[in-house]
């Protein structure tokens, strides 16, 4: 089956094989896949006839800041960088471990994942990933790296910085002589994948073609024929046995031209903060192959960046991950058709808006059920621990911190089900105990937060504290909060039941009616209409 | 001179027009493999402006490593910090460092073998003087003297704080060098950065002249890379850039190479 796209102002209809979203529904999906946090009230009211254009609206989702922060999460969940440890640390550069090793760890982690949602969000060519000579820094890097503004700011001292206060990014690049190769000449990207004198690049030049061509090394099929002294002599194996071929044969001479990011010693910041230019030339003599990009030869590193840009693969591979993460599903060999016309749109101009923008307006994007070419996948998403941290501020006015640090990111991120970059690497697709136990306690807090302060939340400043549910306003209230928190509309059943439990609070709590709202609302935040998208 | 580059966005070969040496080639005639994609941003000359501009700080060698680090060992350290023999192994010295009563600060990993033939360095450590002094590094150095021959090697980054500014030591070298003296000649290979400009030395000869040979390669701004290549000549060479023929012959007086590495075993 090939998908077509929908590019007009039309809405498709679910057929006795598939159902739809609801236009509420649908605009809720891509609000939090684009921003990370629900529509509006007055967002929803705007979808609620036939003819939406669809395509219009994710473009102005799209225009909104919190685009660029959401596409750090989703660049971060492929690329790994955002882990809690690197083998440098924060007393490495004098700064005070117990306040810093976690804005630290960020800061370095979120480095290239920060140029990349720049690039995309900004509207820049998306080969600019890998051949600008820019990046992104904020004062906690620009006082450590090599580094310079490019708004001519001066670089802060380590003993100005403010640990609570490394948001701060702006364009920047490195002053130490490293290729312009984008977030390949990124210290944060080079710190997740170390290598070493055995290794010699070779984990490095991996990572490169599974998430910049979708060509996974460790995914080749492997012959087992493979000669019987082959851990004897390794080097030469590498080099001439057919089994070793199938992936030394391209792998070592791309990792030959990373020799600049080659490290003497691993765990030593003065390694490992600065490019090495004069170990660029090592890579031939070191690993014995000429340098090159797949049969083509290359002088360095800064070619490399170039012959990825002008790859065909790279470019397919930026429509296919899109497509994974705004489809939950990995690409198969039947989105072929479809893959390849949205790199024909892309291509034309590289707007990795324009990639989102055909996912998005995608008939399959839309399915409530799974599709009819893959059964097996659920077409539902979990809201990812970003996606509720920062759904739940916006709509309460409250943030999980604590000494400074945003729970959500620091301890629970895992629990909550999201990706910690060393030990899981997927985000969780069902709720599981722990997961619903997170979000039961940041619920229960982000309610009696707002409720407590209602000038920080303007809808839970609308509770009827004093009506029952049952009441106009208390069922017109009952009707946004369910419309904007599930993007659904009330239908007597869930008004029954909601009604129900209020009446059960409340005589529990002894005819306390503002403790049967808070428990009410508490409840309707943890359904799953909720936490599923 | 008028030279440009012309290698737009692509695969095909370079067009490079020069206005170069009387003894210049013409390009139509040269066959190259390799096609760069990364264009220079120094001419000829101002590539060799920039080699020339690192002979002043000398050329990294072990011997200054390893005489910093020994000569502030024995001002500040004590059995029990960082320990013996020019060693960190006492329980005290970790990553974070230990302090001397006199205040000497010794931090991470430090190494030294000496043997009757051979001294050795591992140095991933620090030691800070109480007035400010320090010798850093994270690295490896090895001084070997066996049958007449040589052997010096510097491998990593280093870093001295003293009052020789001057030094390339104390401009925080990034370096991956190898010395071989044996008599009047040097064979060099690696390279090094200092003040981000690195050069390297692929089998360069140092011989008396005209018997000399190998290349200089010197990293040009863009990324890219000149390179040098003397066959029996101290002046005239072969100049490329990316591998790409931009001169046959290039002229450059290399004995101003000379001071930095014919005396080298006299530091010791």
């Amino acid at each position: 089956m090939i998908f077509t796209l929908v590019l007009a102002c039309t809405t498709p209809e679910s057929t006795p094989d598939t159902v739809l979203l609801s236009n509420s529904r649908l605009l809720r999906r891509m609000s939090l896949d684009i921003r990370g946090t629900l529509p509006s009230y007055e967002e929803y009211e705007q979808v609620q006839q036939n003819d939406v254009n669809w395509e219009s609206i994710a473009y102005e989702l799209m225009d909104d800041p919190n685009f660029e922060m959401q596409l750090v999460h989703r660049f971060g969940g492929l690329w790994h960088t955002r882990v809690d440890e690197f083998d440098i640390v924060a007393d490495d550069y004098d700064l005070n471990p117990v306040d810093w090793w976690f804005p630290f760890t960020r800061s370095v982690g979120e480095e290239p994942l920060r140029w990349m949602a720049y690039v995309a969000s900004h509207e820049l060519s998306w080969t600019q990933i890998v051949t600008s000579d820019t990046t992104m820094a904020n004062s906690v890097l620009a006082s450590i790296f090599p580094i310079e503004f490019i708004d001519g700011t001066s670089n802060p001292d380590t003993t100005e910085l403010d640990y609570r206060n490394i948001d701060d990014w702006k364009l920047a690049r490195y002053t130490d002589g490293r290729p312009p190769v984008g977030v390949l000449s990124t210290n944060g990207l080079w710190w997740r994948y170390p290598t070493d004198s055995f290794n010699m690049n070779r984990t490095r030049a991996s990572m490169m073609t599974r998430l910049l061509l979708c060509d996974d090394y460790l995914a080749r099929p492997i012959d087992f024929s493979a000669g019987t002294d082959i851990l004897e002599n390794t080097e030469d194996a590498i080099q001439n046995d057919p089994s070793c071929l199938t992936c030394h044969a391209s792998l070592d001479p791309l990792a030959a031209s990373m020799f600049g990011f080659w490290w003497v010693e691993r765990y030593n910041p003065l390694e490992a903060t600065y490019y090495h230019p004069e170990r660029e030339l090592m890579g031939e003599q070191m690993m014995n192959v000429q340098p090159s990009w797949f049969g083509q030869p290359v002088v360095g590193f800064a070619d490399v960046g170039q012959h990825i840009a002008n790859d065909t693969r790279f470019h397919q591979c930026t429509v296919r991950q899109a497509g994974e993460m705004l489809l939950n599903r990995p690409m198969s060999a039947t989105d072929f058709s479809l893959i390849q016309e949205i790199t024909a749109n892309f291509t034309t101009e590289f707007q990795y808006k324009k990639v989102w923008a055909d996912w998005l307006t995608s008939d399959e994007y839309r399915l409530a059920t799974a599709s009819i070419d893959h059964p097996d996948t659920r077409p539902d998403r979990q809201l990812t621990p970003f996606q509720i941290s920062t759904s739940l501020s916006k709509l309460t006015g409250f943030s999980w911190i604590q000494e400074d640090l945003d729970l959500m990111d620091v301890d629970f991120r895992t629990m909550a089900g999201g990706i910690d970059g060393y030990q899981t690497f997927e985000r969780q697709h069902f709720p599981n105990l722990s997961s619903t136990l997170v979000l039961q306690r940041l619920v229960q807090a982000s309610v009696s937060f707002a409720l407590t302060y209602p000038d920080e939340s303007p809808l839970f400043s609308e509770v009827p504290l004093n009506s029952t549910p049952d009441s106009d306003a208390g069922r017109a209230f009952l009707t946004k909060f369910r419309l904007i928190t599930h993007g659904k509309s009330t239908d007597p059943l869930w008004i029954e039941d909601t009604t129900l439990l209020w009446y059960q609070i409340l005589e529990a709590s002894r005819g306390d009616f503002p403790t049967a709202w808070e428990v009410t609302l508490t409840a309707i935040l943890q359904d799953a209409d909720f936490v599923r998208y | 001179m008028i030279w440009f580059w012309l290698n737009p966005f692509g695969c095909q070969t370079s067009n490079v027009e020069s206005s170069v040496n009387e003894s210049t080639t013409p390009l139509e005639n040269l066959e190259v493999d390799v096609q760069s994609n990364v264009e220079a941003t120094f001419t000829p000359e101002e590539a060799f402006t920039a080699l020339e501009s690192l002979l002043p700080y000398g050329v990294p060698n072990p011997y200054e490593i390893l005489n910093a680090y020994m000569s502030l060992y024995d001002e500040g350290a004590t059995p029990t910090c960082p320990g013996t023999n020019y060693n960190f192994d006492s329980p005290e010295v970790d990553n974070s460092g230990c302090t001397t009563a006199e205040g000497y600060l010794f931090a991470g990993l430090g190494e030294v073998r000496l043997r009757e033939d051979e001294q050795d360095l591992h140095c991933d450590c620090r030691i800070v003087t109480p007035d400010g002094r320090m010798i850093r590094g994270a690295g490896n150095v090895i001084i070997s003297n066996r049958s007449n021959e040589i052997f010096l090697d510097v491998k990593g980054s280093f870093l001295r704080i003293s009052e020789d500014v001057d030094s390339w030591l104390n401009q925080l070298p990034s370096t991956n060098l190898t010395m071989r003296i044996y008599g009047d000649a040097v064979e060099v290979s690696g390279g090094y950065t200092v003040n981000g400009q690195a050069v390297y030395f692929e089998n360069f000869q140092m011989t008396s002249c005209p018997e000399r040979s190998g290349t200089i390669f010197i990293r040009d701004p863009s990324g890219g890379w000149w390179s040098w290549n003397l066959e029996g000549s101290c002046t005239t060479g072969q100049l490329s850039f990316q591998e790409e023929i931009i001169e046959v012959a290039y002229d450059w007086d290399s004995t101003a190479l000379d001071p930095l590495f014919i005396n080298l075993d006299a530091l010791q």
